[in-house]
């Protein structure tokens, strides 16, 4: 096991109205050695806080409140500042979406990524040269370019730059939030094979968070839906998109386009999230859910198993019959019957809620 | 019957401008949009697809007369769009903005935002049209939604306020640049289907600029492919996705995910890098990333035609490839054609 997230609660708290947002409730799951495990779910559901919890790079206001992250073994959330500024780049790689920003526009990129070996290690010049050299091949630039600056590379480049340079110190995993989404589909494409063939060369696990659900379903052995802060499905990706349970999921894959199949008309999710302050102890789901009943908004229902490696967290799927909740749910007027309001029932409460939020709560992916 | 028509629509920037641009003496030009013809029919959704770079976005602003076009002619109604007054144009042409997070005036409730184009345009049924307009949008019921601001309405519902902003002037063409992509995947549907209505109902011609085949395939009724500022292939969108036949849209088809795990992507090509705008190749543009070009394809520059291959041979189906001109053309060795 390298990686362990053990209910893993994570908070941010608005300094100046003292709220709490729950941004990460309980979540769990765990990485193999060499597995590429994939997060889904939407704006806010709270997918990068968990990496970000990971890498404990929370901004001022964040705050893991409960529960362990454990790295081969050891508790991440109990090191002191220096050990984990140790572990970073190391053992684990972060790429975010927008990682291609973060070079430095007045150094060359093989400057920055010699200065980010000197930071961990103390290698040779030569061996550094060597280092950046092969690793500019794995991501398919010509290494003649590495003494170019910045801005004389293309933003899918820069993100493959960005790759190698995450690389260079060959971690146990690798993060990547987003990591294509500011990217055509082309430049995608080649990042996403780069990615898949240098995990496999190199043998580190990889932690993938998306919105698109169709990289996913390319990318990774495992797959986690994310909803409102917690699970709602885990298993394996193939089962996640064949078989699978959790009424949300059912949904997402109504709604997901795709470039195969027929051309039938898309059916959304009716609603939107509910906002994290203060959550009732239901199904946060149970509002957009055309299977909800009472017990839905008395209780939140734990994660339990529904298949080999699977788990799902709801709480309807034995009364109603799995076959049943599948069927029904690929009909529109399932969906549409929860609530007349079309878009956005709770809109209200919710916006007024997005306002106070301290992070994240709107417009984060885009494309 | 015709409603928007391009006509070797070209439009190109200078590299330098100001002082800069008087004081050089070679001046350069980066070739954004390049001979491009489309021909937009009432109720039709053309998709135009193609790389970031690629010139879509230049595109839509030349039609939407941000940009001024250097070469060709764009016609609405037969009449060339120049010959239109600002204000008659734009109740004919409206746009849907990328991010409405951003395209909606935060300080405007969406009564006001839905009134503004309905006062510069001296309409007096304001609260009837405003009333009608949100009510397509399926943000019903509208008196729910016109004193709110967008900060209170949802992501999905601001980009409804937006498309039902487009429409309160009755307009006969919307321009829509990625309008879904920043929205979550559960909410975009409806909104794909909001626009699909639009052309059914009420006939209403729409540009839908995405990279996004994907979602491009399911509301499209044809499919322009650019790549570096050309259409390399246009034609119905079945045709397109199912037997793309120009070497660059079977790449961009083939790039695109596929959410079914089960499937296996056994094609790997490596791109290399596009070029410069500036300083365009001869003959095809797309030739240094083909794996099926010849010499021909050094010299000669594509124009788009027909396909020859006869069963397959649609009028509407054109393609710049001088493969178009091959009738053995081998569908199933195309390798995405077989996923």
């Amino acid at each position: 096991m390298l990686l362990e997230i053990d209910d893993l609660r994570t908070t941010y708290t608005d300094s100046s109205t003292e709220d709490t947002v729950t941004a990460v409730d309980g979540v769990s799951f765990q990485i193999e050695e060499g597995e590429s495990f994939g997060l889904v779910g939407e704006s806010g559901c709270g997918k990068s806080t968990i990496a970000k919890s990971i890498m404990r790079i929370l901004p001022d206001n964040g705050r893991i409140s409960n529960g362990a992250v454990r790295l081969n073994g050891e508790d991440l959330t109990e090191l002191d500042a220096e050990p984990m500024r140790q572990r970073r780049w190391t053992d684990i790689a972060f790429i975010s979406q927008s990682a291609m920003n973060a070079l430095d526009p007045v150094y060359t990129i093989d400057t920055q990524i010699k200065e980010a070996i000197e930071a961990h290690e103390s290698w040779s010049k030569q061996r550094m040269d060597d280092r950046v050299v092969e690793l500019f091949e794995l991501v398919g630039i010509d290494p003649e370019r590495r003494h170019d600056y910045p801005h004389q590379f293309s933003g899918g480049m820069k993100q493959r730059a960005m790759i190698a340079m995450a690389l260079v110190l060959d971690p146990d995993l690798i993060i990547a939030d987003e990591p294509t989404t500011a990217l055509d589909v082309v430049s995608q494409d080649t990042i996403l094979h780069h990615l898949e063939e240098l995990q496999t060369e190199t043998g580190a696990s990889m932690l993938l968070i998306t919105h698109d659900m169709s990289v996913v379903a390319e990318m990774c052995d495992r797959t986690a839906v994310m909803y409102a802060g917690e699970l709602a499905e885990r298993g394996p990706t193939e089962a996640i998109f064949t078989n699978p349970y959790h009424p949300y999921t059912l949904g997402l894959k109504n709604a997901f386009p795709s470039i195969h199949g027929g051309a039938d008309s898309l059916i959304s999710i009716p609603g939107a999230p509910p906002p994290l302050t203060n959550p009732a102890d239901a199904c946060r789901f149970a509002d957009r859910c055309p299977f909800a009943a009472p017990e839905c908004r008395s209780s939140d229902p734990p994660m339990k198993p529904v298949a080999e490696n699977h788990d799902a967290a709801c709480a309807r799927i034995n009364d109603v019959g799995i076959e049943t909740m599948r069927e029904q749910a690929a009909t529109r007027e399932v969906w549409h019957n929860v609530d007349d309001a079309p878009d956005d029932a709770s809109g209200a409460s919710r916006g007024d809620e997005a306002a106070s939020i301290p992070t994240e709560v709107s417009g984060g992916d885009s494309a | 019957m015709t409603v928007l028509e391009l006509d070797d629509a070209s439009k190109f920037f200078r590299t330098q401008t100001g002082l800069g641009a008087l004081l050089s003496r070679d001046q350069e030009y980066i070739k954004a949009v390049n001979d491009v013809s489309l021909q937009l029919d009432d109720g039709e959704i053309v998709g135009l697809v193609g790389e970031s770079g690629c010139g879509k976005t230049t595109l839509g602003k030349v039609v939407m007369r941000i940009h001024e076009l250097t070469d060709g002619e764009i016609t609405l109604h037969g009449r060339p769009i120049e010959e239109y007054g600002r204000k008659e144009y734009f109740q004919e042409v409206q746009m849907v903005f990328q991010d409405p997070f951003k395209s909606l005036n935060p300080q405007m409730t969406v009564r006001e935002q839905l009134a503004e184009p309905l006062k510069v345009h001296g309409h007096d049924d304001r609260k009837a049209r405003i009333r009608e307009s949100l009510e397509f949008a399926n943000l019903t019921p509208p008196d729910q939604y016109l004193d709110r601001y967008p900060h209170e309405i949802s992501g999905g519902e601001k980009q409804r306020v937006a498309v039902a902003r487009a429409l309160v002037l009755d307009p006969s063409v919307v321009i829509a640049d990625e309008p879904v992509s920043m929205l979550d995947v559960s909410i975009r549907a409806g909104v794909l289907n909001l626009f699909r209505q639009l052309a059914e109902e009420r006939d209403v011609t729409i540009l839908y600029i995405s990279h996004d085949l994907a979602t491009v395939r399911h509301i499209c009724t044809e499919i322009a492919v650019m790549y570096l500022g050309k259409v390399m292939e246009y034609g119905p969108t079945e045709q397109i996705c199912s037997t793309p036949s120009h070497p660059y849209t079977e790449r961009l088809l083939s790039a695109t995910p596929v959410a079914d795990p089960t499937q296996d992507r056994s094609k790997v090509v490596y791109d290399q890098e596009v070029p410069d705008p500036v300083d365009l190749p001869d003959g095809c543009f797309f030739k240094h990333r083909c794996e099926f070009a010849t010499e021909a394809c050094d010299e000669e520059e594509m124009h788009l035609r027909p396909p020859a291959k006869a069963e397959s041979a649609n009028e509407d189906w054109l393609m710049a490839c001088h493969r178009a001109a091959d009738t053995d053309l081998d569908w199933e060795t195309i390798p995405s054609h077989n996923l």
